[in-house]
């Protein structure tokens, strides 16, 4: 891999961290007001409103980046980066695309991208406590607890995967799917999806940000670019999240037909398809979905989840070894 | 997830999460389904009409009683107002004490819409008006004061019409039976007046009623008149007062003739506005209407110049008699004219007499019209005040003459030739065709005002449509009462009576009358 080679393939990351993301936020805008009888923006880019994440982002950068006097000052301002930061390190290790369609296929991939995915929540817990305010402390503890509680969940349900493929890395994971996988692994599926919609506190799973009750939680106290950079990390997480559960469990590049369009050339759009269904399957949950109380959060994932990914694990273990 | 037990328990009958299904199926068929945003800015909303949205002030029917500003909860009215005397009308009374509002104001920063100080009002004076864009960058703006608040009355909507076969509001029952009952009275004063007219002017009166029977019963008859006018229209205020004629004998100086022209003008006004009125009754008599008012100012100046524009007078009213009915219309015209006639009432006896008897004869021509049309009526009926006589039966000979259009023009041109003989021409054109005779009347009419120009403007598109059918028959039937009639029998009239008056102005107005007809019908 030559350095021109790595720097494209760094520079095709970073445009789709950036855009697909905002595609994301723009599908939320209007497929949520829809889904309530609105029209959503209309005005900004003139057609459908379709430039006004574009709009938020001007109106955000000019806004005044307010640091609270009693806060600490250098963790407030690192934590949106580190809140930001770990899902576009992620993405170099997630394949789009058959053999080398990927920023790098690492040996260990599942493992490294689990283990990134839990940095970025750590921007809520710095945000949390950083913010020196009482709303923002509890919203972190909450970021906390639900990051315990669901972590463990996912790694459980992508670690089926992992047995089922027999490798760790997720262009290996990718190409040894089988259409089969998916009533095999369906447990998995719902498991480490529902997982990582906590993880990223995206409702019904927002009781850490819960707006009307803490008050944004962890980002209370934030404001202009910094509070933009959280906006987005919540939707570049929700577009991580998306593509990790094409490549894991539905086949990432693969088409439904595998003819011409199922070809390698096409893979490409096949993972952003299904990525963009997840995505709305996202806003859809929260839109029809009320939050859940921190009991029940607590609740649904040891007493639900875990043992829906263990049986997983130990229904994938039975089957490989038969 | 949680969510099996959670769907469990508001519904056990269905499976595990198909509370969740639900959930999902409904905002994705939502999401379907067009959108309820409504476009505000640029779509204005669609409000009922009895919409809360702002409070609006008749400053005329606030009598400061402080009332609402009582009443309102939140005391957001400020009223403020003073006394003032007004002094005894008559030297026995006591001087009247009234209130003068200085100032009502209504801050809607603090009115919380609850509409109390409104129906607090007892004389009418608050009112709902749907406006509610009057939103301000400063709260103090919010402070209407009693001129802005004036202005929100152009806002308020009309009320909903009156159910179909609902009783009528008791405001309108008592107003219609005072109405009724004066114009009864003013119609017996005028009908009597009318049949002293008759009475003493027997040589006239007697040819007009001769030549058409009806109408000449009718003249002959004016109390008859008066009741089916009170019947057919509410508005039965005419009253031919005074008959007398001012025109005969003495040769009017010009201050008269000024004044005889003023009530030929004002004669035209009141006309015009009877005319809109027939408009909507029956177009055709409306037009008529309008024409005999440009006719009657032309009379009036008649007089003054010879005897013989009397007996042209005289000859209008009978035929107008042919139209029958009374005093009605043409007391309201007369009453206008009547001031100025007043003034100069100088005129000979036995052309007063004719002149009376003309009067009574248009009148009735005009009360058919106005039987067509009561509301016109009433219109004239509240000029009447002026009332006076011979004038005004010489205005009311026009309108006459407007009902028969044919014979009044004629005479007038030939009373008029001097100053108003090119108006003359034109009136006498325009009777024969009905659409002429409205444009002759309209120039009249607009300097005496406006308002019944655009009044006979409207009338006259009805009337064009009848004359052209009516033009061609003028000989035949003199009944005003139908909008087509009345065309025809004001051409019979204008010929015999022109010729009687003066055989030269008669022929000439022939001529016009051809001439005009054409133009009516291109």
């Amino acid at each position: 891999m030559t350095v021109t080679d790595a720097v494209v393939r760094l520079a095709i990351i970073l445009g789709f961290f950036l855009v697909v993301p905002l595609l994301v936020g723009q599908m939320e805008h209007k497929a949520m007001a829809h889904m309530q009888s609105r029209v959503g923006p209309m005005y900004a880019g003139a057609f459908h409103g379709w430039a006004q994440l574009v709009a938020d982002g001007v109106k955000f950068a000019q806004k005044e980046s307010v640091v609270p006097a009693a806060a600490d000052r250098r963790v407030f301002q690192l934590a949106p980066a580190v809140a930001l930061i770990p899902y576009l390190v992620v993405l170099v290790t997630i394949p789009i695309g058959p053999g080398t369609q990927v920023g790098r296929n690492l040996d260990a991939g599942l493992f490294f991208v689990l283990a990134v995915m839990g940095v970025g929540v750590l921007g809520s817990l710095m945000a949390g406590w950083a913010s020196a305010n009482k709303y923002s402390l509890l919203g972190g503890i909450r970021s906390a607890a639900q990051l315990m509680a669901y972590e463990l969940p996912m790694i459980l349900a992508a670690a089926s995967v992992a047995m089922a493929a027999g490798t760790l890395s997720l262009t290996g994971i990718a190409a040894a799917w089988h259409w089969y996988w998916l009533p095999w692994q369906v447990m998995g599926l719902f498991v480490f999806f529902v997982s990582g919609l906590a993880e990223l506190q995206r409702p019904p799973f927002d009781m850490p940000v819960a707006d009307s009750e803490i008050i944004f939680g962890a980002y209370t106290e934030y404001t202009g670019i910094r509070f933009a950079l959280f906006l987005l990390a919540e939707y570049a997480g929700i577009v991580v999240l998306a593509l990790l559960t094409t490549v894991l469990f539905l086949g990432g590049w693969r088409g439904p037909f595998y003819l011409g369009l199922g070809a390698a050339g096409f893979g490409w759009f096949w993972t952003l398809a299904k990525t963009l269904l997840l995505a709305f399957l996202v806003i859809w949950l929260r839109v029809s979905y009320p939050r859940l109380r921190e009991d029940q959060l607590q609740k649904l994932a040891w007493t639900t989840l875990i043992p829906l990914a263990l049986a997983q694990i130990a229904l994938t273990g039975i089957l490989k070894v038969v | 997830m949680g969510e099996g037990k959670s769907a469990d328990k508001p519904d056990k009958r269905g499976l595990p999460g198909a509370g969740l299904a639900k959930g999902l199926a409904t905002t994705l068929k939502t999401m379907t389904h067009r959108s309820v945003t409504a476009q505000y800015p640029d779509v204005k909303p669609d409000l009922p009409p009895r919409s809360r949205g702002v409070i609006a002030l008749l400053e005329e029917n606030c009598t400061s009683c402080m009332l609402c500003a009582r009443e309102c909860p939140d005391w957001c009215i400020y009223i403020d107002s003073h006394k003032e005397v007004v002094p005894a009308a008559e030297p026995g009374q006591r001087d009247r004490t009234r209130n003068v509002l200085d100032r009502f104001a209504i801050d809607y920063s603090l009115c919380m819409y609850c509409g109390i100080c409104i129906e607090a009002c007892p004389f009418d004076a608050l009112f709902w008006s749907p406006e509610f864009e009057y939103a301000e960058f400063d709260i103090v703006d919010l402070l209407h004061e009693k001129d802005r608040l004036r202005d929100w009355m152009w806002t308020v909507p009309v009320p909903p019409p009156h159910a179909e076969n609902a009783e009528p509001a008791k405001e309108v029952t008592a107003a219609r039976k005072t109405v009724e009952k004066q114009a009864a009275a003013e119609a017996k004063a005028a009908a009597d007046r009318a049949a002293a007219a008759a009475l003493a002017p027997s040589p006239e009166g007697g040819t007009p009623a001769t030549p058409r029977p009806p109408e000449a019963d009718t003249a002959e008859i004016p109390k008859i008149r008066p009741d089916d006018i009170n019947d057919t229209a509410e508005i039965p205020k005419i009253t031919v007062e005074a008959p007398t004629q001012p025109l005969p004998g003495k040769e009017l100086s010009a201050a008269l003739k000024d004044e005889i022209a003023a009530a030929a003008a004002a004669a035209a006004v009141t006309q015009p506005i009877d005319a809109g009125a027939v408009a909507e009754a029956a177009a055709a008599a409306s037009a008529a209407e309008a024409v005999a008012a440009e006719p009657s100012a032309e009379v009036v100046e008649s007089p003054a110049g010879a005897s013989a524009e009397p007996v042209a007078a005289s000859e209008l009213v009978e035929v107008e008699p042919e139209a029958v009915s009374e005093e009605a219309a043409a007391d309201v015209v007369a009453a206008e004219l009547s001031t100025e006639v007043v003034e100069s009432p100088a005129g000979s006896e036995p052309e007063a007499a004719s002149v009376a008897e003309a009067v009574a004869a248009e009148p009735s021509a005009e009360a058919v019209e106005s039987a067509e049309s009561v509301a016109v009526s009433e219109l004239v009926e509240v000029e009447p005040e002026a009332v006076s006589e011979e004038s005004v039966a010489e205005a009311a000979a026009a309108e006459s003459l407007a009902d028969s259009e044919a014979s009044v023009e004629p005479v007038a041109t030939s009373d008029q030739p001097p100053t108003e003989s090119t108006e003359s021409a034109e009136s006498t054109e325009s009777t024969e065709p009905k659409p002429a005779a409205k444009k002759a009347a309209r120039p009249r009419k607009s300097a005496a005002s406006k308002s019944t120009a655009a009044k006979t403007t409207k009338s006259t598109p009805r009337k064009a449509t009848p004359t052209p059918d009516l033009t061609p028959d003028p000989d035949l039937a003199p009944a005003p009462a139908s909008g087509a009639d009345p065309p025809k029998p004001k051409p019979k009239p204008r010929p015999r009576k022109t010729a009687a008056p003066s055989e030269p102005p008669a022929s000439p107005t022939p001529e016009d009358t051809p001439e005009s007809t054409p133009e009516a019908g291109g």
